[in-house]
């Protein structure tokens, strides 16, 4: 039979039009392209941040990004701060090892961040100096989903939430059952992570993990003699367990333990302090009761204990804070959805002095409380929100301040516009305020002298946003704000006696844009473009600001993209590129260039191969006079 | 050789009008499982009401509607626009007054306590799975492939004053267990 017979044969021209119906059935395009479900996934994830209840992410008046479990994956991160940087308007610079600058439009220093870190709905913001320890959080691998909701949310969250909230949400105990063991080794050292996870009766899930973890610190790298932090060694242990009880009612107990030492070169930061080991033991145990009363209602009381210690040379001390919360989400009641809470916070904070160094007064406490209302009026319906709320916080001494917000949200069937005007105060921490440390500026310590007559920061916050889904694999939104600070606290200095004091001498304005756009172009490709841009105009009454962490005056510009792609079935590869662009003539922040890979590979249903780079841009200075070299680590996750 | 050449010609173009055909048909694109569930379930409603009786305080009117609550009233709301006026009317809970109350969409706890809330109350109360028997829902929709079953706790109904229909107690499943 010759060829061209055999061509012409019904036999081929049948396997042609099988392979023609396979090609064009709706089953092959079903099994081959994206049919928009991660998209409607992602709108139907019910945020909780932005309006203290879960509502769909399309229903917030506000600049909301969420980081869910998938993106947490193709970041490759092995620390918050490194997940953090997939959020527009969030800058994140690393200092030293374990150690990072996170700021939220704006005001990104270590010490002058002026947005609330929580972890399921627990502050983790030092009450001491506004800092955020993130080595004590807890490990990347049982986060759910990170809610970034940036602007003021005070009338929510209290003075703290300056500039946005940072909201951790972790696995519950019935979503991690069973063994996993999570192996890091690389170029930064190596981490050894296993938890198992078990029924209780009926309705009772647990879960435990125990690891430690070692950091040489040798890829930061200091100019001269200034070298990074190095040995750094954590160990780590929590449990949690989560009940679900008359049908209606669930309980969650959760609690955590982390020890660790470093030993501080002293380079990274203005320190006046000598190369020193430096120990935190930091511990914390949460109770969570959450009814629910009705449609999207219900009652929640959370209560939790916090313990952070550090001991540094002879010197030992620390913050223990208990806190207690109320809230009630009412049912829709005709046009209007309330939302109210009250809470308290009592901290008290001992000191160990030695022979060596010490510290007065040894023994302080604080007792803050308060509450807060917020009304969602429904002025046309599924269509035009007006949302009403405010926060009264009280901090122990003076008076009673009032934060209030309000928001419109207009919805259409793929798009939403917000607006909201808002009002929001800032206390000082009590150890800022009462002095007795010492600060570097230009080589000389100044002794910081008690304040008496501080007063609260303030800020007025103008927003606006729109979002949009343009497709089933395509949507962007963008987010606008113009904020007018008063009265900031900074230290002015008295070069002769070499004291300095706390005063509210600060104003000046920031107006900034975020920007992102997410498309899954290809099944095998997604792109994840964005540009957040700040311009911050602080400056002081009688003297430039000075401080340790003084606000950056000028334009600052993140433009990132993360590249998602899938070449293989079981094989993946991500990218993240991006450039900071910081403002000219400040030494603090300079320009960088960010270039991190993830590559991964699902062995089996059991095994995940991942492959770690950072830094990829080379050894960079990005907010401290020490470079942050490239690191390779391998990450190995057997569940069992 | 003709007439191979005719029937390759007949042959492709039938499997070009099948491949293009294909996208566009149900049945062969998933049959019954590709109809929009909440169209069935407004469609359970809507005919279930045929055989239920409601207490005489509470019974909907000759000629007024039978109003229907749903948790989540926007995604039946296209189900219930073209049926002839005065028949249902389809409100979002919370609602005051109700003869039958649609649990969709609602997480597992809310629903609980939306039909703890209804339980005893003359409606007809429907929820999602076997488990909202168990909390006192008087019928379930339980999702079996591309499908719904019905589930009836006729103790349940009683305690709402309800009377089922013997024909449709004898074509679903009863629910024997305890609840709530």
């Amino acid at each position: 039979m010759s060829i061209r017979r055999a061509m012409a044969a019904p036999g081929w021209i049948l396997a042609a039009a099988l392979a023609l119906c396979c090609l064009l059935s709706p089953r092959a395009v079903r099994a081959d392209e994206p049919d928009g479900s991660d998209i409607q996934e992602l709108m139907d994830i019910r945020v909780t941040t932005a309006s203290r209840r879960a509502e769909p992410l399309s229903r917030v008046a506000g600049a909301v990004t969420v980081l869910t479990e998938e993106d947490i994956f193709h970041s490759g991160a092995t620390s918050l701060p490194e997940l953090l940087r997939l959020a527009p308007g969030v800058q994140v610079s690393q200092m030293d090892t374990g150690m990072w600058a996170v700021g939220v439009r704006g005001f990104n220093g270590r010490l002058n961040s002026k947005h609330l870190v929580l972890i399921d709905g627990r502050p983790i913001t030092s009450p001491a100096t506004a800092d955020v320890d993130w080595g004590k959080a807890v490990p990347i691998g049982l986060v759910k989903r990170v809610e970034v909701v940036r602007g003021t949310w005070t009338h929510l969250w209290g003075a703290d939430s300056f500039t946005g909230v940072i909201n951790v949400i972790t696995k519950n105990a019935e979503e991690t059952q069973g063994g996993q063991s999570v192996t890091l080794a690389g170029t930064t050292g190596a981490e050894q992570l296993v938890r198992y996870g078990g029924t209780m009766g009926d309705s009772g899930f647990y879960r435990a993990y125990v690891g430690g973890e070692y950091q040489t610190g040798n890829w930061v790298t200091g100019d001269g003699d200034g070298r990074g932090s190095t040995d750094w060694r954590r160990e780590r242990a929590g449990v949690r367990m989560d009940w679900e009880n008359a049908y209606t009612d669930a309980f969650s107990l959760q609690g955590a333990m982390v020890a660790s030492s470093i030993r501080d070169n002293a380079s990274g930061d203005h320190q006046v302090y000598q190369p020193h080991t430096r120990r935190n033991y930091n511990g914390y145990a949460q109770l969570v009761w959450d009814r629910a009363t009705g449609l999207d209602s219900g009652l929640k009381a959370r209560t939790s204990f916090t313990r952070d210690a550090v001991s540094v040379s002879d010197l030992s001390g620390g913050s223990n804070a208990l806190d207690a919360e109320l809230q009630q989400a009412v049912e829709q009641w005709g046009r209007h959805r309330f939302t109210w809470g009250a809470g308290s916070r009592y901290i008290w904070y001992d000191i160990e002095n030695g022979d060596f160094a010490s510290f007065e007064p040894r023994q302080r406490d604080s007792f803050t409380s308060n509450a807060f209302a917020q009304d969602r009026i429904t002025l046309l319906d599924d269509t035009l929100y007006f949302i009403l709320g405010t926060k009264l916080d009280y901090f122990g001494r003076g008076n009673v301040e009032f934060q209030p917000t309000a928001r419109l949200l207009y919805t259409l069937d793929n798009s939403e516009y917000w607006l909201a005007v808002s009002r929001a105060v800032r206390a000082d921490n009590e150890w800022i305020r009462s002095g007795g440390y010492v600060f570097d500026h230009h080589g000389t310590g100044f002794a910081v002298s008690p304040s008496s007559d501080l007063t609260t920061e303030k800020l007025v916050a103008y927003e606006a946003g729109y979002r949009q889904r343009l497709s089933n694999d395509l949507r962007w939104d963008v987010s606008l704000y113009s904020n007018r600070y008063s009265e900031l606290a900074m230290l002015e200095l008295d070069p002769v006696a070499r004291t300095a004091t706390l005063v509210n001498s600060l104003s000046g304005a920031s107006y900034g844009m975020e920007a992102q756009v997410n498309w899954t172009v290809t099944p095998w490709l997604g792109l994840v473009p964005s540009v957040s841009t700040v311009y911050q105009d602080i400056y002081g009454l009688h003297s430039p600001p000075q401080g340790d962490s003084v606000p950056d005056r000028g334009l600052t510009t993140e433009w990132k993209t993360q590249i998602l792609t899938k070449p293989l079935k079981d094989v993946g590869l991500d990218v993240l590129v991006g450039y900071l662009d910081g403002p000219s003539g400040q030494d603090s922040h300079p320009d960088y260039l960010l270039l991190e890979a993830h590559g991964s590979w699902k062995v089996s249903e059991s095994l995940m191969l991942e492959l770690i780079a950072r830094n990829l841009g080379g050894s960079r200075r990005q907010y401290s006079t020490l470079r942050i070299g490239p690191s390779v680590d391998l990450r190995v996750t057997w569940n069992f | 050789m003709v007439r191979s050449r005719v029937q390759a010609t007949f042959l492709l173009s039938f499997a070009l009008l099948l491949a293009l055909a294909l996208p566009s048909s149900p049945a062969l694109a998933g049959g019954p499982a590709a109809t929009d569930p909440d169209q069935l379930e407004a469609l359970f409603v809507q005919r279930l009401t045929r055989y239920v009786t409601w207490p005489e305080a509470a019974r909907p009117g000759p000629d007024g509607p039978v109003i229907v609550a749903a948790t989540d009233a926007r995604r039946l709301r296209p189900y219930f626009a073209d049926l002839p006026p005065g028949r249902f009317r389809l409100v979002q809970w919370p609602a005051d007054e109700f003869h039958v109350l649609i649990v969709n969409g609602a997480p597992g706890r809310e629903a609980a306590a939306i039909l703890r809330r209804a339980a005893g109350r003359p409606v007809l109360t429907i929820g999602q799975g076997p488990e909202s028997l168990r909390l006192g829902a008087v019928i379930a929709f339980r999702r079996v492939g591309g499908h719904i079953r019905l589930e009836v706790n006729p103790r349940a109904a009683a305690r709402s004053g309800l009377s089922i229909s013997s024909r449709l107690l004898s074509i679903v499943r009863i629910y024997g267990g305890a609840y709530e």
